[in-house]
């Protein structure tokens, strides 16, 4: 066994086919983007699931907004192609396929008007009718818990309430793929558990695809099944799920890995093993399967890895990437 | 400083009573600063449009372009359309020269420039998240381009005064396409002119208050819709 110095990372970092129970919604390939001379993203291969949650990781400068603001089809990448459900993303359907995604920026701005009429907004330029629109509106923002505040004028919001009232506006679109840029940030504790709740049941119950860009520990901690971190604009790593709980049993060389976790495709079969890093509280197990994809299996804080006549058993927690 | 005052006493009483001459000059003025003004942000604000969100070639040259002509003097305007509508001219056949259309029309070429450049500047001071937002909130570019203006109102109707001052207090158009001819083609501050060489101090000097008047008129409405309806009320 041999520490692994690149920590897992290999330089195909597709998650590999969308199998069908989780199509693929988003398709990258070699997409890059550039301000003059400066690269702020360069995706290679990335492909994300319908319904799935990730969370976009990464430092300040990292390339999280550009990427949420290339999915949103807010801005045509310099260059590559994007794949949205299949189709080529390309001028002429970037308009349609805008209605399917909706981002919500870190730093929100409101129109000018009451929160009422920035929840409304989204059902108006659909021609949705006014008693609908109206009531639709106030679910919305009894969902983020602004009702008291739906006359109020909306540009007068403070920091976290305007960051509420944004994903409220955001759901009125209908959209199916949320983009959301740092959506805790500005939100005070108690409103912060309840918009982590949200989020949580926005994924699971409503089976909408979200994406967020965050620094929020307990966000990637409870919503983070699948992550991808940016750094410099390069996607340095790809986490497909967070398993709750598996075995691997190894015999000589091959392993055998199952997986199960909510939402997480499982992962069974057999692997060959690459690596094995040891950190402080965690252990990188790099495998190899058998269409010679790299997977790393990451087991942390108190999990524990023991390789005893051949058999290897885990216990807690286990983070799976796939390279 | 007598003449002032008894000017100015007999310049109030031509306006208090209504004096269809004065009047009749105030309309046309402002008639003609009206339609030119209409017709300039009908091309002007999608123009200015355009300008912020296409890219094309020779972009910059086009804002160098209408950033010279905002400062182009309004007797070489009127001189260029001359050459166009007198009887000689590509347009001549139209019967132009000599009419309230032709003071328009001149007046709609030296505002527009302006109006453009106001315009783009105004929708370029709004936080690029506003379109941004729209659009994603599925938003067409069309009911973007409403809600851009929406939020960016307070600077694009101070663009539309700032026009629609140009055009009214303008003098070399009025005089050289319309060509100062009473009850049918004399404006305000040709009128003044001529008052003025005459030595007509009372009707010059109404007519300059009727201007000033309508400047604070035009200046108050805007006031008044800022405090009224301010961006954070």
């Amino acid at each position: 066994m041999t520490a692994d110095p690149t920590n897992g990372l290999s330089p195909d970092l597709a998650i590999g086919p969308a199998t069908d129970s989780t199509p693929e919604l988003y398709r990258l390939e070699g997409l890059a983007k550039t301000y003059g001379e400066r690269t702020v993203l360069d995706a290679d291969r990335l492909i994300l699931a319908q319904g799935a949650t990730y969370c976009l990781l990464g430092h300040n400068g990292g390339g999280k907004t550009t990427l949420l603001k290339i999915l949103a089809f807010l801005e045509a990448p310099s260059q590559g192609k994007m794949y949205f459900k299949g189709q080529l993303v390309t001028p002429k359907n970037l308009v349609a396929n805008r209605a399917q995604a909706v981002w919500a920026p870190q730093f929100p701005v409101m129109f000018t008007g009451s929160l009422l009429y920035n929840a409304e907004y989204p059902l108006k330029v659909k021609g949705v009718s006014p008693a609908q629109k109206r009531r639709r509106a106030y679910e919305l923002l009894d969902l983020v818990g602004l009702t008291h505040l739906a006359q109020a004028p909306a540009p007068r919001l403070s920091g976290g309430e305007a960051q509420r009232a944004s994903l409220a506006r955001a759901l009125a679109t209908g959209a199916e793929a949320l983009l959301l840029d740092e959506p805790s940030a500005n939100v005070d504790a108690k409103a912060r558990e309840g918009l982590i709740k949200l989020l949580e049941n926005l994924a699971k119950d409503q089976r909408l695809t979200l994406i967020v860009a965050t620094h929020d520990q307990e966000i990637e901690d409870r919503l983070g099944e699948r992550s991808v971190r940016l750094e410099r604009g390069q996607i340095l790593e790809k986490s497909e799920g967070r398993a709750l709980g598996g075995t691997l049993s190894a015999n000589g060389h091959e392993i055998l890995l199952a997986v199960a976790a909510p939402g997480l495709e499982p992962l069974n079969g057999s692997f060959r093993v690459l690596a094995l890093a040891e950190g402080q509280n965690c252990a990188r197990l790099t495998l190899i399967d058998g269409e010679r994809r790299k997977i790393t299996v990451k087991l942390k804080d108190e999990a524990s890895l023991s390789l005893a006549r051949g058999e290897l058993t885990l216990s807690k927690s286990l983070t799976v990437r796939r390279g | 400083m007598g003449i002032f005052w008894e000017s100015l006493k007999e310049a109030l009483y031509l306006l208090l009573s209504g004096d269809r001459q004065v009047w009749g000059i105030a309309f046309l003025s402002l008639s003609c600063a009206f339609w030119a003004t209409l017709a300039a942000s009908a091309i002007g604000l999608p123009a200015a449009f355009l300008l912020r969100y296409r890219e094309f070639r020779l972009k910059n040259f086009v804002i160098l372009i209408l950033n010279t002509l905002q400062s182009v003097p309004t007797v070489a305007v009127g001189l260029f359309l001359y050459v166009f509508i007198s009887r000689r001219g590509i347009f001549g056949p139209l019967d132009l020269l000599c009419s309230p259309k032709a003071i328009s029309l001149g007046q709609f070429f030296l505002i527009l420039p302006l109006l453009v450049m106001f315009a783009l500047a105004a929708i370029n001071r709004l936080d690029e998240r506003y379109r941004q937002t729209d659009l994603t909130l599925g938003a067409s570019p069309w009911q973007a381009a409403l809600a851009v203006c929406r939020e960016a109102r307070f600077a694009l109707v101070a663009a539309l005064c700032a026009s629609f001052g140009r055009g009214v207090a303008e003098v070399g158009v009025s005089m050289m396409l319309g060509g100062n001819i009473k009850g049918f083609t004399r404006a305000m501050t040709t009128a003044m002119a001529l008052e003025n060489d005459k030595g007509e101090f009372a009707m010059a000097l109404s007519l300059g208050l009727v201007l000033l008047l309508v400047s604070f008129a035009l200046n108050f409405a805007l006031n008044f819709f800022q405090d009224h309806k301010g961006p954070n009320s």
